[in-house]
């Protein structure tokens, strides 16, 4: 049942690359690669479960951790087109 | 400018039990790397980021008694209210034709307390229907996009925001 | 117990992938940004809550409280990040002079004149 639900998520993710990919404005793709990352963080923690190893919890902490600070640094970017202010 | 020294040590708490959870050990060796790795952070980004951040002073008003019942049953109201706005939109997605009126509305809040701002904010983004865009802190102002105004239009988002707000002050009274 | 916490983690796990699922039809589906923003924060922050309640039960019926401890943690952390996220997108979006289509009434133009004039 778990590989069920991995796989489903993994297809999930394809599907929304499609608009990272085509994406018609850049905040699109912001968006997208917000919800892939929300998406990828889940499918870490259930490998977890699927591998019975604890130690993918750890990467799916740090990765949601990054991937905030990726998004808040994508936008404040995109915000002013540079990053000092 | 003099600090109480409560505030760091309530941060130093925090983030020590955050090290517990994380590390998932209680032996000895591993809760001394804890503190002195909580001493450091602490020490470090105590001035840059938290010094004059919270404007939550207790200085010469009582204590805010919190409510335990209301402290016991916001965590069931947010998670109802969570798995609607969930299903709601799932919905929406999923319909064959998508038909949406979008509006962006200012709604007056009455907190003054901008971390209570904050966290109401972020409650509205989690309910049904409505995403804040902005919020305009010296004036309480929260701009708040919703995704389909519905028959009640304007007044039936604030009448939603407004009972938000109330549950939010059950919590400390 | 253990049975009944199996049980409940694989329907919570499988009502998570059709909310993840729902929500990136939303996204790839919506009009603009703006309405892509409701799909990917609200019907995502749900779903994904879901998987991880999923995963937090399976980890209490094999009984390793650290792991569960862990799973909640990274729940309340994705919780407390993904509203603030959206705002941040949101703001820049408008800021840089993106027009959401077809609304319906703008209050925020006339903040955003005002502040420019």
């Amino acid at each position: 049942m778990t590989a069920f639900v991995l796989w489903g998520l993994l297809l999930t993710a394809a599907l929304g690359f499609w608009r990272v990919i085509v994406g018609p404005t850049i905040p699109d793709r912001i968006v997208a690669a917000d919800t892939l990352a929300t998406i990828l963080t889940t499918f870490i923690a259930l490998l977890a479960v699927y591998f019975e190893n604890a130690v993918f919890l750890d990467i799916a902490l740090a990765f949601a951790v990054l991937s905030f600070a990726d998004v808040l640094i994508m936008a404040k970017y995109f915000e002013h087109g540079e990053l000092h202010r | 400018m003099k600090v109480s020294p409560i505030k760091p040590m309530v941060l130093a708490v925090a983030l020590f039990l955050a090290w517990m959870a994380t590390t998932g050990r209680l032996d000895l060796p591993f809760l001394l790397t804890g503190a002195v790795i909580v001493a450091i952070v602490v020490r470090i980004t105590w001035a840059t980021f938290f010094a004059g951040a919270h404007d939550f002073s207790l200085r010469g008003k009582p204590w805010p008694k919190p409510c335990i019942a209301a402290l016991l049953a916001y965590p069931l109201f947010f998670f109802g209210e969570l798995l609607y706005a969930t299903w709601e939109v799932a919905l929406i997605a999923l319909r064959p034709y998508i038909e949406l009126n979008p509006a962006i509305i200012r709604v007056d809040s009455r907190f003054h307390n901008s971390t209570a701002l904050v966290l109401l904010a972020n409650q509205i983004t989690l309910t049904p229907g409505t995403l804040t865009i902005d919020a305009d802190i010296p004036h309480q102002g929260l701009y708040i996009h919703a995704l389909d105004l519905g028959k009640e239009g304007i007044d039936g988002v604030k009448k939603q925001i407004h009972k938000l707000e109330q549950q939010m002050e059950e919590l400390i009274r | 117990m253990s049975d009944l916490f199996f049980g409940l983690s694989t329907v919570f796990m499988v009502a998570g992938l059709f909310f993840a699922f729902a929500s990136v039809v939303g996204v790839i589906r919506f009009p603009d940004v703006y309405t892509r923003l409701h799909a990917s924060t609200k019907a995502l922050s749900g779903g994904a809550m879901m998987i991880l309640a999923g995963t937090a039960f399976r980890a209490a019926a094999a009984g390793h409280w650290p792991a569960m401890v862990k799973t909640l943690l990274i729940a309340a952390f994705l919780l407390a990040t993904n509203p603030l996220a959206s705002h941040a997108i949101a703001r820049a979006c408008y800021r840089h002079g993106i027009v959401p289509k077809g609304t319906v009434i703008d209050e925020y133009a006339e903040k955003i004149r005002g502040d420019r004039s």
